[in-house]
């Protein structure tokens, strides 16, 4: 990460400006700077995308209603003469670089992963002539909004920042930047979905991996294989519609956002006897095959991202053992389990890569299981970080998402009942913080870096360079066995933005000054309407630096 | 008899359910005598280290009720924020409040007593000293040792340092004034002064306490102990009962009214030591009770801090508690009950519902029925709750997949 000399002056001064994530390159300046009643927000294309249009209209919302005070003693009392004299901000000019293609946020945001433009370059000048962004697509734009939309604080009635002129170069060094959802375990309405997926673009995460189904409900209803979600969706209402996931996916796509669906198969499919007894604890018998090409198929169709999951975790092969309709089988067909599950893999992904889809999987798939997978297949690290070079060893592209870093459910106890010993912990026990995420590199791989506070998740751990092209992002995770839309805002928020800004700004971070920008963040969030976790006292909250360990 | 009609009202009103517009219940005839096993089955919320609008606290005592709580622990100030607007010392929240919009007014705090109070809930309030009072400092610095001290950790258990220069006869002075203030608004007869974790480097760097010491010739602990009674005696002389955190019995060499009740905190461990002393007993055990373990640890810089108190305490854990262990029949006689525990640090009204509800059930259960319930057939009891709760407009967590909810019994360890 890029910071110039002069905002590491403005930092010890008055604070980093509170942008998370951090951009790749700015520099700020120290001089008040209001928005005019009148401000505007001009796009120079001749059709504008609608949904640029849209998210021009979501940021001049925000400008107006996010009413932040700033993070200091006074929230923003001591400001306010400078702000009386300051310049006013009549106008933003949004431009594409000359060339360019006019494409809508969401074309962008559905390109196959890698291949997306997301950079875009920021200038807000002291003396009260037009800001601009600049970019080379839609999506860039986007994201120099959302950074727009984060410098602005509110005291009587005046919209301003204290860190006038402000200059951005800024790109990802990441295309995944992620979020799971399980909401199988626990159901979320559309509504709670799409709130997260306005958090998540407010910190530039570009991917949601929506895990649909589970063992426990199927709420997805899809086409040709309803009986699913009748009989396996807890209640009649808790259920996807295929327009709800219409809706979901166009929400997001206009957000910069491209959705991920995974049906996790073999493993994590009890739920399927509720319609289809004679398909479990069969996994490869041809019927089942045939149901599940027909069934991926079917949901591939619904969704417009590249990408799609089979899962593929966790496969307990002791159920197979004791399942005389699968041993049969195998008998029949002279296979090992190991075998079948080749061959129903092959099929399966056959069956999505017809829809135009690249398999991801969980990486068992990959470390534990031998099947043979295309090489352009995603693979997804989930048991542990350690298991990242494995994956790169194997020549697969990864998205990094260890338990022991990015598990945002671990921490609060055993689920399972009737379980009362003094520590009967979540298995990924102890709870996640945000100042965690940061450990990963730290911990495993560089001695030198043991012990060193630094924010510095190194998605590139262990990976030669030869390999790094593998790594494509990553992305925390919320799995819902004792999660609800209750307290999905808490839970996420602000923790998920730790692993954004690592993948989004790259290595190298630091904690300290990291701790006040997201501190902000979660206020902002909550202004936003998006129940962030209070992450220390308020009285930490407006006196940066004053709670830390060694304070 | 009002009291008890409240509590038959509540108890009819679980037995209802709703299928098609029809309001049912499949259990009839039902016959109920019940009564608690213990007078002090509590909830202690935190209200300093974050703030909880009037509301989120009304919300609170109306779950409370539900499951039939009778005393509401109001930790209204600590070292981060005052926000307790007292008449005669308004200048506490004018300074110490997180803003003049983050306060509680004498108004919500009537209007919270009577809320409580119409639902069986006797509120009583924690005015926590000489510890954790660093934000006294604001109004008056004159009244404060170490403010602000670097590096914290040497002198207070959380950021920021700073606590009552108690040695001082004007602080103390202040002190009985401030709690006579505070005794006029709160009706109940239970009056919490707080007492724990009191840092001595505090007082070890702070010349105007040496010299005090000094001049008056008394250790610290002798200062504490003039302190306690002549604040104690404020409080009496209201009518009201003192209670204490276990240190002011367990660490300290006060002179304290054999009536003063405990809240025993550090740990479980700690009661016997309590009831040794002959003093009535709150349970409030970190290691069962406390609502916040487990969410990792709060401070900066510090990327591989968990809670002091990990691990996070399930609900299973606290419904296990046995409120007499290692007690003797007269010692048992001390348990006046206890209560579950939010403190703040990392949390506020966004997760309020999410990190109390149902887990403070759990105590309610153990002190109104008694300990040694059957963990498997309560855990669908508590899913009840947790899902009436939800329809009630209380946001409770979700303690397992809709799943097992559904099925009793199916997710547990050995199903």
């Amino acid at each position: 990460m890029k910071v110039s000399g002069l905002l590491l002056v403005a930092a010890q001064l008055r604070g980093v400006l509170a942008l998370w994530p951090q951009p790749r390159s700015l520099e700020i300046g120290s001089a008040a700077l209001k928005l005019a009643p009148t401000f505007d927000i001009h796009v120079n294309i001749a059709h504008p995308p609608s949904d640029l249009e849209d998210a021009v209209s979501r940021t001049k919302a925000f400008l107006r209603n996010d009413k932040l005070g700033r993070l200091v003693v006074g929230r923003g009392a001591s400001d306010h003469a400078a702000v009386q004299r300051a310049r006013s901000l009549s106008s933003l000019q949004l431009s594409l670089t000359h060339g360019s293609a006019v494409k809508s946020i969401t074309d962008e945001t559905r390109l196959p992963i890698g291949t997306r433009s997301e950079g875009y370059t920021l200038h807000v000048p002291a003396d009260g002539s037009p800001a601009a962004i600049v970019a080379n697509s839609s999506l860039g734009l986007l994201r120099g909004l959302t950074t727009f939309s984060q410098l602005w604080y509110e005291y009587a009635g005046q919209v301003y920042t204290v860190e006038a002129p402000i200059s951005v170069t800024d790109s990802p060094a990441y295309p995944y930047r992620g979020f799971m959802l399980d909401t199988s375990r626990n159901f979320f309405p559309v509504s709670d979905i799409k709130r997260t997926l306005d958090a998540m673009s407010w910190v530039k995460m570009s991917q949601f991996h929506w895990h649909v189904s589970d063992s426990q409900s199927f709420p997805l209803e899809v086409p040709g294989y309803t009986e699913l979600a009748s009989k396996g969706a807890y209640d009649p209402s808790m259920v996807y519609s295929p327009s709800d996931v219409q809706d979901i996916v166009s929400y997001a796509g206009a957000r910069g956002i491209d959705v991920m669906i995974e049906i996790d198969t073999p493993g994590h499919t009890a739920i399927i006897s509720a319609a289809h007894p004679e398909h479990i604890a069969c996994a490869e018998a041809s019927p089942w095959t045939t149901f599940a090409n027909g069934l991926l198929a079917s949901v591939a169709r619904m969704f417009p991202s590249s990408v799609m999951s089979t899962g593929g975790d966790e496969l307990n092969a002791e159920c197979y053992a004791q399942d005389p309709d699968t041993q049969a089988d195998l008998k029949a067909t002279g296979r090992t389990l190991e075998q079948a599950l080749d061959v129903f893999t092959q099929k399966t992904h056959a069956a999505i890569r017809a829809e135009g889809k690249t398999p991801a999987v969980w990486e068992e798939m990959v470390l534990d299981h031998n099947v043979t997978l295309g090489n352009d297949t995603i693979v997804l690290v989930w048991i542990s970080s350690a298991n990242a070079a494995a994956v790169a060893a194997k020549n697969f592209r990864l998205v990094h998402g260890p338990s022991d870093y990015f598990y945002l459910d671990c921490g609060a106890g055993e689920w399972i009942g009737d379980d009362v010993a003094a520590h009967s912990n979540s298995w990924c026990d102890p709870f996640k913080t945000w100042q965690k995420v940061s450990m990963m590199v730290a911990e495993r791989v560089l001695p030198s870096h043991r012990g060193k506070q630094s924010y510095t998740f190194d998605p590139l751990a262990n990976i030669t360079k030869s390999q790094a092209h593998l790594v494509l992002g990553g992305e925390q995770l919320l799995w819902t066995e004792q999660s609800g839309p209750e307290n999905l805002d808490p839970i996420v928020w602000p923790r998920a933005a730790s692993s954004a800004e690592v993948f989004w700004t790259g290595p190298g971070g630091n904690l300290s000054t990291a701790l006040p920008r997201l501190h902000d963040l979660a206020f902002r969030m909550r202004q936003r309407g998006v129940k962030a976790i209070q992450l220390q006292p308020m009285w930490c909250a407006l006196r940066p630096g004053k709670c830390n360990l060694d304070s | 008899m009002k009291l008890v009609a409240l509590a038959v009202f509540l108890a009819t009103a679980q037995l209802w359910y709703e299928h098609d517009n029809t309001i049912y219940t499949v259990s009839a005839p039902v016959t109920i005598r019940d009564a608690p096993a213990y007078p002090y089955r509590g909830f202690m919320l935190d209200t300093a280290r974050n703030y909880f609008p009037v509301a989120d606290i009304k919300r609170t005592l109306d779950a409370m009720s539900w499951v039939k709580l009778n005393e509401f622990h109001w930790h209204i100030v600590d070292s981060q924020s005052f926000p307790f607007e007292i008449p005669g010392f308004t200048d506490l929240a004018q300074k110490g409040a997180y803003s003049s919009s983050q306060v509680y007014s004498l108004s919500d705090v009537r209007d919270i007593i009577s809320y409580a109070g119409a639902r069986g809930i006797d509120v009583m309030v924690e005015i926590d000293t000489p510890g954790h009072t660093a934000i006294i400092a604001e109004a008056h610095p004159e009244y404060v040792a170490c403010p602000g001290a670097t590096p914290w950790a040497t002198y207070a258990n959380e950021p920021p340092a700073g606590q009552l220069r108690f040695a001082d006869s004007k602080v103390t002075d202040y002190i009985a004034k401030l709690f006579t203030a505070v005794a006029t608004i709160f009706p109940s007869k239970l009056f919490s002064t707080g007492g724990d974790e009191l840092n001595t480097n505090c007082y070890a760097i702070d010349e105007p306490t040496q010299a005090s010491l000094n001049a008056t010739g008394r250790t610290l602990e002798q200062a504490l102990d003039a302190f306690t009674q002549e604040t104690h005696k404020a409080l009496e002389v209201k009518g009201k009962t003192p209670v204490v955190w276990e240190e002011m019995v367990l660490v300290h060499n006060v002179t304290l009214s054999k009536e003063t009740k405990v809240l025993v905190w550090i740990s479980s461990d700690n009661v016997k030591a309590v009831a040794e002393k002959g003093y009535k007993l709150i349970h409030a055990a970190s290691d069962y009770f406390y609502l916040d373990c487990g969410g990792g640890g709060w401070v900066g810089a510090n990327p591989n801090g968990n809670s002091w108190c990990d691990p996070f305490k399930t609900w299973q854990h606290a419904y296990s508690f046995n409120p007499t262990a290692n007690l003797t029949a007269e010692e048992s006689k001390l348990v006046l009950g206890g209560q579950h525990l939010l403190w703040t640090e990392q949390s506020g009204p966004q997760n309020l519902d999410s990190i109390v509800w149902p887990r403070a059930a759990s105590s309610a259960e153990l002190f109104w029925t008694g300990p040694g319930g059957n963990v498997s057939t309560a855990l669908p009891r508590l899913h009840d709750v947790a899902y009436r709760l939800r329809q009630r407009g209380v946001d409770a967590i979700s303690l397992q997949p809709e799943w097992c909810a559904l099925r009793p019994g199916a997710c547990d360890l050995t199903a």
